[in-house]
């Protein structure tokens, strides 16, 4: 899993590339702790997220509760058609919301 | 007449890629094959033998229409080369056609029809005007003498051919069968209402909502609080968790949903998700979501021999080591033992002695690592009552008398799941973890969890 990081104004818009798994937690979440030192909004980008699984899932449900608790929020664009099933048939659609592009999902906060 | 009907490969590979386990011609449309409503059709246009004709034969096929028995006509198989035209099928069958007036059904389509329709009046070369064509087939007839000719209908025929090119036609078809047109075919189950199929063995807990139309196959477990239908069609062998949603979806034979999920447009089988809207479909791989059900009763008496020789060996060898440590440890006060009622695979109570080892000291921690305590309930596996590997009994309480009603597979064990994967007890995950492990256990997923346990212990 690689991450990348780009800020556009209070938004910390963060490219996930490869496979968000089990293995992938650690160095996310040890991440996650630097990304939240700025206290942003965050968009993920999932343009290049190649895989996701319900342990994948469970790790975004935790970034995203603990960005909640901090007065944030989540958006995440450009996924693709297996995360999306993933998300629908988890129902993880009605928690997390889902944008078709990075453009998109930067607006909504200021839509907000 | 007669009947041919061909498929070949190449009309159909988009299936095969997308559900591998099915010869295209044997997909479910509402829990019955496609060739299954082409064969009812030549019967009703007057065919009294049927040829089937394919490029890739599949004994799926023969297994389930052997030689036409069933529906009163004698079935013949042939084979074709992937490159064979009409014309060249006719030459090789012409044995069999033998000059007379021949229905031929070539392509990869649905025929609608009416079970009730008098469709031998088709063959009149005074009838209607409607062509039987469609992007992915046609259905021709061939008199006594000239070419084969596309049929046309007679008027005030229901009847019509929907092209299969996509998963999107499997699904909107199988739904326009449900919703309207089930009274023109015969479907699979039992229907004292409208809307409402439902297969032998299946079990619906009072929690569940059924909204209909639904259709429902044989050995179908719905978990409790389950919202199925409208438009859910399932196959045979399926086991839905419970809090699970589902609606305008196929769900094929032999698979699992796992709990609290949405399905929606959807074609599921095993741990394969097909979107009907986008056509994809993907493999997923927790087994926890979707997974397949194996047809664990080829293995049974082989597992019932297995574990009932490894319960043996187990009690000889521990029984003396185990009678010692109780006595041990029950003096120094690291064994406790008391009555507990269980539910048997059965449903009836058995009321067994089970024993909690503390690791307070070195001694009862080598019992505990050696699941000491487990020795003294082998016998029940020695005769018959449990099984070595198995779930975890649930008590012979109301609770769990419900729990039972509910549970598919349930067979309590000396060693299960929920303890191998390390859950506490009462949590809310062991129920779930015992439901998979009924629907998904193997010989080689029983000796993991011995395994498991055993390690978990130290």
């Amino acid at each position: 899993m690689q991450y990348s990081e780009q800020r556009v104004g209070t938004v910390l818009v963060v490219g996930l590339s490869g496979r968000l798994d089990m293995e992938a937690e650690y160095e996310l979440l040890q991440s996650f702790d630097t990304w939240m030192d700025s206290k942003p909004n965050f968009v993920f980008d999932c343009t290049d997220l190649e895989f996701i699984d319900s342990s994948g899932l469970g790790i975004l449900l935790r970034i995203l509760k603990r960005t909640i608790s901090a007065g944030k929020d989540i958006r995440l664009a450009a996924v693709n058609d297996q995360v999306r099933m993933l998300f629908e048939i988890t129902r993880a659609d009605q928690i997390f919301q889902l944008f078709s592009t990075t453009e998109e999902a930067i607006d909504s906060f200021s839509e907000n | 007449m007669k009947g041919l009907i061909r498929i070949s490969e190449a009309k159909c590979s988009w299936l095969r890629e997308l559900v591998p386990v099915y010869h295209p011609a044997m997909i479910p449309l509402c829990n019955k094959p496609l060739l299954e409503y082409l064969l009812e059709f030549c019967i009703l246009c007057g065919a009294d033998k049927v040829r089937f004709v394919f490029d890739c034969p599949d004994n799926t096929i023969e297994d389930y229409f052997s030689t036409g028995n069933r529906w009163g006509v004698e079935i013949s198989y042939s084979a074709m080369k992937e490159n064979d035209c009409l014309e060249d099928i006719l030459k090789k069958n012409s044995g069999f056609s033998g000059g007379s007036p021949l229905l031929i059904l070539d392509g990869f389509f649905f025929v609608r029809f009416d079970k009730n329709g008098t469709y031998e009046k088709l063959f009149d070369p005074q009838g209607g005007t409607t062509e039987l064509c469609c992007d992915s087939g046609a259905i021709r007839f061939q008199g006594e003498s000239g070419p084969p000719v596309i049929l046309k209908a007679a008027e005030g025929l229901h009847l019509s051919i929907n092209p299969l090119q996509g998963i999107s036609n499997l699904l909107t078809l199988s739904m326009d069968i449900l919703s309207q047109d089930a009274h023109q075919y015969i479907l699979p189950g039992y229907n004292n209402e409208e809307g409402v199929y439902i297969g032998r063995n299946v079990a619906i807990p009072k929690t569940a909502k059924i909204s209909k139309p639904i259709l429902l196959g044989n050995n179908v477990q719905i978990g409790k609080g389950c919202e199925i239908g409208p438009m859910a069609i399932m196959g045979n062998n399926v086991i839905i968790d419970s809090g699970t949603v589902i609606s305008h979806s196929i769900i094929l034979d032999n698979t699992y949903i796992g709990a609290d999920l949405t399905i929606r447009e959807k074609i599921i089988q095993s741990n394969m998700a097909i979107s009907a809207e986008s056509g994809k479909a993907f493999q997923f791989v927790d087994q926890h979501l979707l997974s397949g059900i194996r047809n664990t009763k080829r293995n049974q008496p082989l597992k019932m021999v297995l574990h009932w020789c490894l319960s043996l060996i187990l009690y000889v060898l521990a029984i003396l080591p185990a009678t010692l440590l109780r006595l041990l440890l029950k003096n120094s006060g690291n064994w406790y033992q008391e009555k507990n009622s269980i539910l048997l695979a059965d449903g009836k109570a058995l009321t067994v002695d089970r024993y909690t080892v503390t690791t307070a000291s070195f001694l009862a921690k080598i019992a505990r690592g050696l699941a000491m305590d487990k020795v003294f309930l082998l016998p029940q596996v020695l005769n018959g009552r449990l099984d070595l590997v198995g779930n975890k009994p649930l008590q012979a309480t109301a609770e769990g008398k419900i729990l039972f009603d509910d549970f598919a597979n349930y067979l309590p064990g000396i060693f299960y799941f929920s303890e191998a994967e390390n859950i506490a007890e009462g949590d809310f995950q062991e129920e779930i973890t015992e439901r998979f492990f009924a629907a998904n256990r193997s010989l080689v997923g029983d000796i993991k969890v011995i395994c498991k346990t055993l390690i978990n212990r130290w």
